[in-house]
C-alpha cells in the first residue's frame, strides 16, 4: 500500500515526513518532488492518505524549497503547519490578576488560568478549543500590552505544567505534560525502542516572592540643611542661634539673622521645624518568632528601610470625578505630640492625628510640613522645641548583610537525599508578603493593643504551589519511540510529544510515536523553544530598558528586580 | 502649629531688644524706630498717653536679641498683679518704664480687657487712641 499526500497543485511527490510536535511552534513537513511545470499554493490543506487512514493538516504553507540531486534533480519543499499563524501574528492586550498595595487581588480583574488560556486561544483566532485540563487554583499575574497570545499561552502553560497540543482533529488542547490520554496501539507495531529521561533533578525547588512590604510606625528627629548641604539633627546645626531654638521664633528665626545672616535665616526658616526625618521603627515585627511577643521589639533602622513608601497597606475608598467609588492606598499618617497654635499654649495629647499638610521624600525619609510643627512649654513664657511625631507608613527593609530587599522564600525539597545541586529557583514577584500592624494608642509611647494582618499563610501557600507545580516537571520519565508500518493517525498528548509519519522515495511507510522526548532535527523541541522564547523576552525586556535610557547592568547594582540581586 | 490656628493668623514683626533688659514675653513694648534691616528698635512704654504700643510674642527676648511682636489684637499681654487681676471690660494702661498693663484709672486707660486672666498674663483688646 502506497501513502498518498495531496496539497493545492502540488505533483510529482516522491515522497517526505511529518514531524507532529507538541507546543505553539508550527511542525514541519517535508516532501520531495521531481520538477514539474506547476506551481503548488502558497497554502492550503495537506492530505496525507494511506488506505482508508487519512491525515488532514488544515491551512499549511510553503516556508521555503531546495533542489537535491539525487540521481535525477528532486525539489525538497517545506511546509508548516497552521500554528505559523499563530507564532507569527495575533495581540493580547489587558490587566488581570493585579492586586491592589495591600496585595489583595482587584476582584475586577481576577481570572482564573482556564478564563487566561480562553482569552489567549481567542485571540489567536480560535473557536474551538479545550483549557479543562489546565490547573485552575492560582492567580497568575499578568499585564500585556499588544502581546503574542501564543507565546503568552505557553508560558501559562508552563507555569503550571502544561503544553498546547494541536489534535488532529484540528482542535487545539491543554495537556498535562506526562500524563497520557490513551494507550497507544499495538497493531501494526513494528519494535518499541524503551529508554529513559532522566530528570535533572535539584535538591530543592526555591519559590522567591516579591518584596515583603510592612505597614509600621517610625520614629522621627526634626533635621535641618546646614551651610554645607549636610543633613544633620537642628541641635547639631551650625547655626544653630547661641539662645537655642527654644527662644527662637519659627516663623521668623531672626536671631539666625543676626548671628549667622540671611543665608542660615532662609536654610532655617525652610528647614527648622518644617522637617523631620525617620529614625527608627517604634517596633519592628520581623524577629517575632512563635507566640513571643518579646522578640519582636527590635528596631529596624531608617537606611536599612530607604526608600520608604508614602501610602499604608490599608485601603480607603475615593470619588472620582465621574462619581465612581475605587479604592486607593490609604495615605501615610503623621501623628504625635505638638502645639496646634491654640491660645492656651497647651500641646496635644500624645498621639494626636496631624491634620496639616505634609509630603514625603520617599529616598530620604523626610517629612515636609507646610507650617512649622513644634511642642512649646513654659508657664509664663513660651519656649519651643521639636514635636514628638512618628510616621506610619509602608516600607521594606533590606538584610543588613547583603543590602538585598527582604522577600518571603519558600523551599521545597526535591530529594530525599541532597546531592549538593543547590535549589532550582522560581522568581514570583507577584507573590508578595505584605504585613500590617493596626495599633491602638495608649500612653506616650506606648502601644496598648496590635492587630497582627499577616497574609504569609496565603503567600506560602501559592509558593507551594508554584513549588510543587514546578517540582513535578523534574520527573524521570520512561520514555519509548514506537514504530509502526504504514501511516497510523496516532494523536498527541501530554506524553506523546511528536508522532512522525514517513512515506514514498522507495521506502515503506512508517509511523513513529515518542513518548516523552522529541527528537526530530528539523523541529525545535519544546525545552528548546522554550528557553529560546524566554532569551526573547529578557532580550525585549533589555531594549525596552534602552528606549528608555536606562542601562541595564546599572539596574543590577540597584538591585533590580529582573536580574538576580534582589 | 498651623497658620490656620489663633496664634498662626497673628502678624508678627521683628524687633531688636535694645531696652538693655530682657523683653519678658507678652510685654508691652514702645516702638521707637524703624531699623534699615527691617527690624523695628523697641524700647519700654513712657506713658499710657501714646498709640506706639505693641505687644511682644510669647517668648522671652535677651538683650540685644530679636523677638516678634504683634499689633494684631486681641492678644495676650503682661498685666502688673498689683493693680487686681483684671476683669472683662475694664480698661488698662501701660505705665512709664514697665513692661505690665495696670488698671487705669479715669480716662487715660486704653486697653479693654477681654475675658479674664490666666497666670500673669491677659488678652487685650486693639487699644484705642488716648492721645489727648
Amino acid at each position: 500500500m502506497q501513502a498518498v499526500v495531496s496539497y493545492p497543485n502540488l505533483e510529482g511527490v516522491r515522497g517526505g515526513s511529518i514531524v507532529w510536535t507538541v507546543g505553539i511552534e508550527p511542525s514541519v513537513i517535508q516532501i520531495d518532488v521531481v520538477p514539474r511545470d506547476t506551481v503548488p499554493d502558497q497554502s492550503g490543506d495537506l492530505t496525507l492518505s494511506y488506505g482508508s487512514t487519512v491525515v488532514t493538516l488544515p491551512n499549511c504553507k510553503i516556508d521555503s524549497g531546495s533542489i537535491q540531486r539525487r540521481g535525477q534533480r528532486i525539489i525538497g519543499l517545506r511546509f508548516l503547519d497552521r500554528r505559523w499563524m499563530w507564532r507569527d501574528t495575533g495581540e493580547i492586550t489587558g490587566r488581570y490578576n493585579l492586586r491592589d498595595e495591600g496585595q489583595n487581588l482587584i476582584t475586577k480583574l481576577e481570572k482564573t488560568p482556564q478564563e487566561l488560556a480562553a482569552l489567549l486561544f481567542e485571540a489567536m483566532g480560535e473557536s474551538s478549543f479545550d483549557v479543562g485540563r489546565l490547573p485552575n487554583d492560582a492567580r497568575p499575574q499578568k499585564e500585556w500590552v499588544g502581546a503574542n497570545p501564543a507565546r503568552e499561552l505557553d508560558e501559562l502553560c508552563e507555569s503550571l505544567g502544561c503544553v498546547v497540543v494541536l489534535g488532529l482533529d484540528n482542535v487545539p488542547r491543554i495537556k498535562l505534560i506526562g500524563q497520557l490520554d490513551s494507550l497507544l496501539p499495538t497493531s501494526k507495531l513494528i519494535t518499541p525502542d524503551e529508554g529513559l529521561d532522566s530528570a535533572e533533578i535539584p535538591d530543592s525547588i526555591l519559590v522567591i516572592g516579591g518584596i515583603t512590604k510592612y505597614q509600621g510606625i517610625w520614629n522621627t528627629e526634626a533635621v535641618g540643611k546646614d551651610t554645607d548641604g549636610s543633613i544633620v539633627p537642628i541641635d547639631q546645626l551650625s547655626y544653630t542661634p547661641s539662645t537655642g531654638w527654644e527662644n527662637e521664633s519659627p516663623k521668623g528665626f531672626y536671631n539666625v539673622l543676626q548671628e549667622f545672616g540671611r543665608d542660615a535665616q532662609s536654610l532655617a526658616r525652610e528647614w527648622v521645624f518644617r522637617k523631620y526625618r525617620i529614625t527608627s521603627a517604634l517596633d519592628s515585627i520581623l524577629s517575632r518568632s512563635g507566640d513571643v511577643p518579646e522578640t519582636w521589639l527590635r528596631r529596624s533602622e531608617r537606611d536599612e528601610a530607604l526608600p520608604i513608601h508614602d501610602t499604608k497597606l490599608s485601603l480607603v475608598s475615593h470619588i472620582t470625578g465621574g462619581l465612581q467609588t475605587v479604592e486607593k492606598p490609604e495615605g501615610a499618617v503623621v501623628r504625635g505630640q505638638f502645639w496646634d497654635g491654640s491660645p492656651d499654649f497647651e500641646n496635644t495629647a500624645s498621639k494626636e492625628l496631624y491634620e496639616g499638610s505634609f509630603s514625603i521624600d520617599r529616598e530620604t525619609g523626610i517629612i515636609s510640613f507646610n507650617d512649622p510643627v513644634y511642642r512649646v512649654t513654659g508657664v509664663n513664657a513660651i519656649e519651643n522645641y521639636q514635636a514628638a511625631l512618628t510616621l506610619e507608613t509602608t516600607y521594606s527593609l533590606r538584610n543588613t548583610d547583603s543590602e538585598v530587599w527582604r522577600r518571603e522564600r519558600f523551599e521545597l525539597q526535591v530529594r530525599a537525599e541532597p546531592i549538593g545541586t543547590g535549589p532550582f529557583v522560581v522568581r514570583r514577584d507577584d507573590l508578595v508578603r505584605t504585613h500590617r500592624l493596626d495599633y491602638t494608642f495608649g500612653d506616650a509611647q506606648l502601644i496598648d493593643s496590635v492587630v497582627d494582618a499577616d497574609n504569609i499563610d496565603t503567600v506560602r501557600s501559592e509558593m507551594q504551589f508554584v513549588a510543587e507545580s514546578t517540582a513535578a516537571q523534574f520527573v524521570d520519565k520512561p520514555t519509548s519511540t514506537l514504530s509502526y508500518s504504514g501511516i497510523v493517525p496516532i494523536d498527541l498528548d501530554g506524553a506523546v510529544r511528536q508522532v512522525s509519519w514517513r512515506w514514498g522515495n522507495s521506502q515503506p511507510a512508517i509511523t513513529d510515536a515518542s513518548l516523552n522526548f522529541d527528537k526530530s532535527p528539523v523541529t525545535p523541541t519544546l525545552k528548546q523553544f522554550r528557553q529560546r522564547r524566554r532569551q526573547l523576552q529578557v532580550e525585549q525586556f533589555v531594549d525596552s530598558l534602552k528606549q528608555l535610557g536606562i542601562d541595564a547592568g546599572k539596574l543590577k547594582q540597584f538591585g533590580g528586580a529582573f536580574f538576580g540581586g534582589q | 502649629m498651623k497658620d490656620q490656628s489663633p496664634y498662626g493668623l497673628q502678624r508678627f514683626f521683628e524687633f531688636r531688644n535694645d531696652t538693655g533688659v530682657l523683653v519678658p514675653a507678652f510685654a508691652i513694648i514702645r516702638i521707637e524706630e524703624v531699623l534699615s534691616d527691617v527690624a523695628v528698635k523697641i524700647g519700654m512704654p513712657t506713658s499710657a498717653k501714646e498709640w506706639l504700643h505693641a505687644v511682644n510674642g510669647p517668648r522671652d527676648v535677651a538683650i540685644g536679641g530679636r523677638g516678634e511682636c504683634t499689633m494684631d489684637f486681641p492678644t495676650w499681654a503682661l498685666y502688673d498683679s498689683g493693680s487686681g487681676t483684671p476683669a472683662n471690660g475694664e480698661i488698662w494702661k501701660p505705665s512709664a518704664g514697665s513692661f505690665k498693663l495696670t488698671l487705669a484709672s479715669n480716662d487715660e486707660g486704653n486697653f479693654p480687657i477681654y475675658g479674664g486672666a490666666d497666670g500673669n498674663r491677659v488678652v487685650v483688646g486693639p487699644p484705642f487712641c488716648n492721645c489727648g
